[in-house]
């Protein structure tokens, strides 16, 4: 049931657009308030995707959405003609925690030039608390999602080849070719190296 | 669609039919004397579980690796559980905590120190924790995870690593052989 709805937010959500995303998750996210989905929701949706992201002081509680690897599909599908980095990561995960300030930087830096970050916890459902607390204390004012399918089926919806280690991050061109899959940390210098010949317009 | 791997940084694991790598490499076991994954083969098989202390995923099975483990031991599978983590990224992976956590849990197994994690590197092992099952003639029939549900043990529907030894002790080919889940990487200690 879970599985179902969640797949069908990702569907409506289109671009990750939060209110109708959020609408379904507050079913499922007891932890994220009424209050923080609609601050969430109005973050994400008073920009056009790829425009500046909204640094509010607010920063505090942006939605967390349930999403399947079916989800994490059509959100991809969603967002063709921008280049999408999806990086699964955990509280629990130290190279996760390390690497999250770039991750933030380089969506900053590079999401006006057509750069979608897409942020998915493999945290235990019971530690959702803590997910949303390092969200917030992290800056990451915008909608991310955590998983909530079994590890086998996210895994090889997400990534054949990935043996499950974490952190994992792909990368998506505009015309929806994988571009890139790697496991573990890398550095900021590495992540906008991959990234930048994606984001030359495609002529 | 075309592929295109950026970065290397996950190693190829072991296939199936592949025999245990490193074999002879003499490691520290909880009670200070060393042992190689070769002196522990079973009539029935060897275990070779990678593992540590501090890892959610590890704590979150580590009952469950204590009854299969313990189970395997008294069928005639050898099992050798192997630490491979760096103690000085996570203090919790130190040897004096591998023997305390064997206590509590009750391994009746060997768990060893991987010391340049060359072990974990020989076979491929990517995170923690992540098991290989050898069977008589020493040729992988299993390589994955404990079972289908780390967070939740009462919601566990496939027991694979309990199915595949089971198959093994009766003489069959485990019905699934490989599985995935999400785990802690090893930290593995820079190399020599």
């Amino acid at each position: 049931m879970v599985a179902l709805s969640v797949a069908n937010a990702a569907r409506s959500g289109q671009h990750g657009c939060a209110p109708r995303a959020a609408t379904h998750g507050a079913h499922f996210v007891s932890l994220v308030t009424a209050l923080a989905m609609l601050a969430a929701a109005s973050t994400a949706c008073g920009r056009r995707e790829g425009s500046q992201p909204a640094r509010s002081s607010a920063a505090a509680a942006a939605a967390l959405t349930p999403i399947t690897g079916a989800g994490v599909k059509d959100l991809i599908a969603a967002r063709r003609g921008r280049v999408v980095l999806l990086n699964v990561w955990a509280t629990w995960c130290d190279p996760c925690r390390e690497e999250f300030p770039d991750l933030l930087r380089v969506r900053r830096e590079l999401g006006p030039q057509g750069l979608d970050v897409v942020l998915i916890s493999a945290d235990f459902a019971s530690q959702l608390p803590q997910v949303s607390g390092f969200l917030s204390r992290s800056g990451a004012d915008f909608p991310t999602y955590f998983k909530t399918e079994k590890d086998e089926e996210f895994i090889n919806a997400l990534e054949p080849r990935w043996s499950g280690a974490l952190p994992m991050t792909l990368l998506v061109a505009r015309d929806g070719r994988r571009a890139g899959f790697w496991e573990g940390k890398a550095s900021y210098q590495t992540i906008t190296a991959k990234i930048r010949p994606l984001l030359v317009p495609q002529g | 669609m075309v592929l295109t791997t950026v970065t290397a940084t996950s190693m190829l694991a072991l296939t199936l039919g592949d025999s245990a790598p490193a074999a002879a490499v003499k490691m520290k076991n909880l009670d200070g004397r060393e042992l190689a994954i070769s002196d522990t083969a079973g009539r029935n098989g060897t275990l070779v579980i990678f593992s540590c202390n501090h890892c959610p995923y590890v704590k979150a099975w580590e009952a469950r690796i204590a009854a299969v483990g313990n189970s395997g031991q008294g069928k005639g599978i050898g099992v050798i559980m192997i630490n491979s983590n760096d103690p000085v990224a996570y203090p919790e992976d130190s040897f004096e905590v591998m023997q305390q956590r064997a206590k509590e849990r009750g391994f009746a197994f060997p768990y060893v120190v991987d010391a340049s994690s060359d072990v974990a590197r020989a076979f491929g092992a990517t995170r923690t924790p992540e098991a290989f099952l050898f069977d008589q003639a020493g040729k992988l029939v299993y390589h994955g995870v404990i079972d289908d549900n780390a967070e939740h043990a009462d919601k566990v529907e496939k027991h694979y690593l309990q199915d595949a030894l089971d198959a093994l002790v009766a003489g069959k080919t485990p019905a699934v052989q490989e599985t995935k889940a999400i785990g802690c990487s090893i930290k593995f200690r820079p190399k020599a």
